[in-house]
């Protein structure tokens, strides 16, 4: 199974058309790959579905770079009982 | 009175008016101010010479020997106001140095049909019940309205349908019980002064059941079309049910009352209709949210008749015009109407109220209600139009209720709609409400069940706060949850947005959630210096929780959609 960050930077470019080798831990998602606000909210739909996750809205749009949201969504996922690869 | 209002302040004073030296009013045409660079040589040399022009058939009328109007002219005079708290009036007869010969006679009363009850048969206390349990059928077929509303705050004509059954009733003690969900919020509205533009229909208790003791009672469900009620106060105990045994009114006297259980009252109605006679009721009710769209235009003209008034007591600048008879037109005071506006009462009156603002190249087709303090900004606006008060309406209305304090300020064709409260439609937001082969309009006001509405015509059912973005479309019967948030897509969005739901790309998606919704709800309030309360927000946050269902499924749908992409 791939990794959570691994993941998380397919979606990240899936959603933002770009490529996982682009996108870096420390890269913003607004300022450095060009997230419009509606990307941002589709980027927390695709987690949710990718991870099979609820996430809090206000919590989950607070999050600003990939590093930040790895860190949000595993801390979800052991809230909600959803086994992830480190 | 009158044109002197205008100048007094409330509204903008434009350059050039032309202003009588000695009481200040503007100098008036038929249609008020003569603007200075508008007016005809022909009329500037009559006010050259101080004569005014009057038409004696129309509106201001001069003073005859015979004029009963006395005490009228005394109150609307504002050089005798003036002059009262100046110097001394000018005597009766005695003419104004403007002209106007003791007063400006713009308002005529004229023979009406009064709503309110007779003194012989007056109710001494009025329960409006809007039914305790919020997913009743009955309630449902208004939403998106009665979500976040009382069923008696929907507005129909010039006033809501409470305050037609309280004018009607004739009774000044009025109490109230609604959803538990919104008891706090509507409160406010009602135990306080309330807004001063939109208050519930008087002052009175909220889901207080201590109120069930004491006088002679009626209970009402505010479904009951006011007109027709015509249940005599004084008799004997009785309770009136529709075809499905629901309660439409209940009158109980004084004795009976301490036969009934009085601290709940679903238990004081079941007991009512048990233990007092039931009587088989055929008074007409309101059945669904578009019956007040499809009814508007016939309500605003029977409420024209019953405010038995017209003439200009606001300021109507020059040129204006009036296409059709005059005396189906009022402006209230403080109403300013500017040039370029036509007023066309060929098939109906149009009632402008107080402060509202009417700029250049508005036409407002009759039967119409334009709210207090409401702005039209060159609208077409169509008959059949029941504006609420502080909108901002532009672009073309047709046949539909605005709540209030709403904004559709650029172009856009909205038609048989029932806009809701903060809502704010963007630029070339327009909905359909005639389909393509003329058929009847179906709505789906739960997300599952299309309703035939039996009309050729029902636009879009817009719930509070709801915002749509520039282009947005809505196609014919369409429903729109309270809180909604819509991106446009250029194509008719699908005819069922549930509340609280971020529409973008086509797709519901959860967005940015009701926290953000909430700011924006707040943010649009203080620019009207309302106040967005814990006890509304409390009710928003239980019908987030209702609407939830309809909601998830939308979201669910969308993230499908989103994957596929």
């Amino acid at each position: 199974m791939a990794t959570v960050e691994e993941r998380v930077k397919e979606v990240t470019a899936q959603v933002l058309k770009l490529t996982p080798d682009e996108i870096k831990l420390e890269d913003s998602f607004t300022a450095d790959l060009g997230a419009e606000s509606v990307q941002s909210i589709e980027l927390v739909a695709m987690f949710e579905e990718e991870f099979g996750i609820e996430m809090d809205e206000d919590a989950a749009l607070s999050v600003e770079t990939v590093g930040k949201a790895i860190e949000f969504i595993t801390e979800v996922c052991k809230e909600q009982g959803v086994d992830v690869e480190q | 009175m009158v044109f002197s209002k205008g100048s007094k302040g409330k509204g903008p004073r434009l350059a050039g008016t032309q202003r009588d030296p000695t009481c200040g009013n503007p100098i008036m045409g038929k249609w008020g101010r003569i603007e200075a660079g508008l007016a005809s040589s022909k009329l500037v040399s009559k006010l050259e010479t101080g004569s005014r022009i009057l038409d004696k058939n129309e509106f201001r009328v001069s003073r005859t020997s015979n004029d009963t109007s006395i005490d009228n002219l005394k109150r609307n005079c504002p050089a005798r106001r003036e002059s009262s708290r100046l110097r001394s009036p000018p005597s009766r007869g005695q003419a104004c140095p403007c002209g106007s010969r003791g007063g400006f006679v713009a308002l005529r009363r004229r023979k009406g049909t009064r709503l309110a009850g007779t003194q012989r048969n007056r109710f001494m206390r009025l329960i409006l019940l809007d039914s305790p349990n919020p997913d009743s059928i009955g309630r449902g077929n208004f939403y998106p309205m009665a979500l976040s509303h009382p069923l008696w705050e929907l507005r129909c004509g010039f006033t809501s349908l409470g305050q037609k059954l309280v004018d009607k009733v004739g009774v000044s003690d009025v109490a109230y019980f609604v959803a538990d969900y919104m008891a706090d919020s509507y409160r406010a509205k009602a135990e306080s002064a309330g807004s001063p533009v939109n208050p519930a229909p008087r002052r009175g208790r909220v889901n207080d059941s201590s109120i069930l003791d004491g006088d002679d009672l009626l209970v009402l469900d505010p479904r009951v079309k006011a007109e027709s009620f015509d249940i005599a106060a004084k008799g004997p105990s009785e309770v009136g049910l529709d075809e499905q045994g629901s309660l439409l009114y209940a009158r109980i006297t004084k004795d009976d009352l301490t036969r009934l259980p009085t601290d709940e009252i679903g238990k004081f109605i079941t007991e009512a209709k048990e233990r007092l006679p039931n009587v088989r009721s055929a008074l007409p009710t309101w059945r669904y949210i578009w019956d007040l769209i499809l009814a508007n235009a016939e309500q605003i003209t029977a409420d024209f008749a019953a405010a038995a008034q017209y003439g200009i007591e606001g300021t109507v600048e020059q040129p204006n015009a009036i296409r059709g008879s005059k005396k189906d037109v009022y402006i209230a005071p403080g109403a300013m109407v500017h040039p370029m506006v036509v007023i066309d009462t060929e098939h109906g009156p149009v009632y402008i109220d107080e402060d509202a603002e009417i700029h250049p190249f508005t036409r407002i087709e009759g039967p119409c209600y334009i709210g207090k303090k409401t702005i039209l900004l060159g609208a077409k606006c169509h008959e059949g139009n029941s504006i609420g008060p502080l909108c901002r309406i532009g672009g073309e209305v047709e046949e539909s209720i605005i709540q209030g304090y709403s904004n559709k300020y650029h172009d856009g064709f909205l038609g048989h709609a029932y806009v809701g409260e903060w809502v704010n439609l963007g630029a070339f937001t327009t909905n359909s409400d005639l389909k393509n082969d003329y058929s009847t309009v179906s709505v789906m006001l739960d997300g599952r069940r299309a309703i035939d509405t039996g009309s050729v015509k029902v636009g879009s059912l817009i719930g509070d706060h709801v915002k749509t973005s520039i282009g947005t479309l809505f196609n014919t019967g369409s429903y729109v949850g309270p809180m909604a948030l819509i991106m446009g897509t250029g194509k008719p969005l699908p005819k069922f947005i549930p509340a609280f739901a971020w529409f973008i790309e086509g797709i519901v998606t959860k967005g940015f959630g009701k926290g953000k919704l909430y700011e924006t709800a707040k943010m649009a309030m203080s620019r009207r210096d309302c106040q967005w309360t814990q006890a509304e927000q409390s009710m928003w946050d239980a019908v987030f929780e209702m609407t939830a269902p309809m909601r998830n499924q939308a979201i669910k749908k969308g993230r499908r959609a989103m994957l596929n992409r």
